[in-house]
């Protein structure tokens, strides 16, 4: 069979082969044409400004240009790894999207398996459109929302203090909870629609198994444990790392339309640094090497997670 | 032999509920304060039910002098222009990419690749477009963002698993590899695209970042734009400790809101059904 295979392939090969190059070109000639306003815009959009990093390197400024700014070398990064700011917006960035992926991906996984669990078909329906609707909606709202029935003086938490003879407390001015209310809101909005992926595997999976698993009498319990776990494992295992090379991109949106001066500590995450230092200071080469120093890092953390995904699951994504 | 638990049934019910709960009272609150009047706002606790109802809010956005109706036109044109913009493009390279046999394919998807895993950031990006003279048009606000490479992944994997022998018929037929793309494959492809265009279509009804970057003129500021400026004045007279006075912009706020997530809604339900058949396929293959 694997021989036959083998042959087939060879033999399809030595037909490919056959047709010099130029000709192949010729046939495909369409599909370059197809192809060549997705080229544009991937070197006018993604490819320039991939170039524009010299301004990291230079003292750039809109009155001069890339090609007159002077050239600074490495000063910006030497003076961001001293800046306290700059290290703290790191650090805060690593544990919020650590903390991130934790919570949420094993909250999405239970919600998926919670759901599988539901036999009534309209009770499934209606919360799965519940649940999907936060993510549709932006942060802006979202964080606006929040910050109205949040807020100490109007919102819903305000009568429940009182019946206890305390004033609420201002939860988004607090810098202890706000990475909490981070995960919480993130999990509000995205939890939802995160358990699609999951849900699709689940239904992937054959039913003649769940069967054979009840006439051996396993209960319910059982079937999760073992039909419905090892039959989304690899989908488990992918989206974790996926995920995982996604996490640091993660949360401007949120962080941005969410935080204020008083939570910077605990809040201030590289990219609305970078939005400040670059819009409120003007200092375009410093935020741009901020930006180069973030890109490099997550570039690092996606190539590692497909290694390890090669790894582990024997494919990758890419 | 099917073993029942009740117990559990009851408690992942009860979950799903005050999950639901979570996810409806707030939004049934925004829309309670945003018919509220002032009085009824400030003397309610909860907001579930409204006292003094009126639709003052409402008048004012639908009056010409908010600039919120303007907003609106605004995003209805970047949403309608810029999905229409991105599935062609989205399409056309997840299309070409899907051909295996195709000379330099692998080349033409490391150049799309390449961009997922690194980028120049945002002060480039911006200092890119800005040399483009592209700001403070309406197209700066779809076309420097008009595709998002997961999506050509998602598509491309999707057309990789189309039968070739369709495409080969229409070949036979005579049509060449454009009109088999627009008159064949993609009329047998509408569940991937509705999902992956509602998908479009919401990012650009809710962007507000690169807008309020590259646009500065009144007459092009966009739905999400005008609702983030209330949001930051609002939280600036908040920190200033001058709650009261951001009182009345509240319901004003909360029906804004009201009005952006309405259109959302509308168009939700109609393309949920391909949520999973349009974005399992591919997603998490190979």
């Amino acid at each position: 069979m694997a021989l036959r295979k083998k042959q087939n392939r060879d033999a399809a090969a030595v037909v490919l082969q056959k047709k010099p190059l130029w000709k192949r070109i010729v046939e495909y000639r369409y599909f370059y044409l197809m192809f060549l306003p997705v080229f544009i815009w991937y070197i006018m959009f993604q490819y320039a400004p991939i170039y524009g990093i010299i301004m990291a390197f230079q003292d750039f400024s809109y009155a001069k240009g890339f090609s007159d700014s002077a050239w600074v070398g490495f000063k910006h990064f030497a003076a961001l790894f001293r800046d306290e700011y700059f290290l703290r917006a790191f650090r805060n960035t690593i544990i919020i999207a650590l903390c991130r992926v934790g919570f949420c991906c094993t909250f999405e996984l239970l919600i998926a398996l919670l759901l599988n669990e539901v036999r009534a078909r309209l009770f499934r329906k209606t919360v799965q459109t519940v649940l999907y609707i936060p993510h549709f909606l932006s942060w802006v709202i979202v964080a606006s929302v929040f910050l109205t029935l949040l807020s100490p003086e109007r919102g819903v938490l305000k009568p429940l203090f009182e019946m206890f003879g305390k004033p609420a407390p201002a939860l988004l001015m607090d810098p202890d909870l706000f990475r909490p209310l981070l995960i919480l809101t993130a999990m509000w909005k995205e939890a939802g629609f995160g358990t699609i992926m999951y849900i699709a595997a689940i239904s992937g999976i054959d039913p003649t198994l769940y069967e054979a698993a009840r006439i051996d009498g396993a209960g319910r319990w059982q079937q999760l444990w073992h039909v419905t776990i090892p039959g989304i494992k690899s989908t488990i295992v992918v989206l974790l790392i996926l995920n995982l090379g996604q996490c640091l991109k993660w949360g401007f949106d949120q962080v941005y339309n969410l935080y204020n001066r008083l939570v910077f500590d605990t809040g201030d995450i590289v990219d609305t640094f970078i939005v400040r230092t670059a819009m409120a200071d003007s200092r375009f080469s410093y935020a741009a090497a901020a930006g180069l120093v973030m890109s490099l890092m997550c570039m690092t953390i996606l190539l590692i997670a497909n290694k390890v995904m090669k790894k582990v699951t024997g494919h990758s994504i890419y | 032999m099917k073993k029942n638990f009740p117990i559990a049934d009851f408690f992942i019910h009860l979950f799903f509920i005050v999950f639901a709960l979570l996810i409806l009272l707030p939004l049934w609150m925004i829309l309670i304060i945003s018919v509220s009047s002032p009085e009824g706002y400030a003397g309610s606790a909860f907001h579930m039910w409204s006292s003094g109802f009126t639709l003052d809010a409402y008048k004012r956005i639908f009056s010409n002098s908010s600039g919120i109706l303007n907003g609106f036109w605004v995003s209805i044109r970047v949403t309608v222009m810029g999905t229409a913009l991105s599935m062609l493009l989205t399409s056309l390279a997840g299309y070409v990419l899907s051909k295996k046999n195709l000379p330099g394919r692998n080349m033409m998807f490391r150049f799309v690749l390449f961009t997922m895993f690194f980028s120049g950031g945002l002060m480039p990006f911006y200092t890119t477009v800005r040399g483009y003279g592209l700001t403070n048009t309406i197209f700066v606000m779809f076309v420097p963002t008009a595709i998002q490479t997961y999506y050509v992944i998602l598509m491309k994997n999707y057309f990789e698993g189309l039968p070739d022998s369709i495409e080969e018929a229409a070949k036979l037929d005579g049509a060449n590899d454009i009109q088999i793309l627009l008159r064949v494959v993609i009329p047998m492809s509408v569940p991937s695209f509705a999902a992956i265009a509602l998908f479009y279509a919401v990012y650009y009804w809710n962007e507000y970042f690169y807008a309020s970057l590259f646009v500065q003129s009144n007459s092009l500021q966009s739905l999400p734009v005008l609702l983030r400026q209330m949001i930051v004045q609002n939280l600036t007279l908040a920190q200033m400790g001058a709650q009261t006075m951001a009182t009345n912009a509240e319901q004003f706020k909360m029906a804004c809101i009201i009005v952006s997530i309405i259109p959302v809604l509308i168009a939700y339900p109609f393309v949920q059904k391909y949520f999973t058949k349009g974005l399992n396929i591919g997603a998490v293959k190979e």
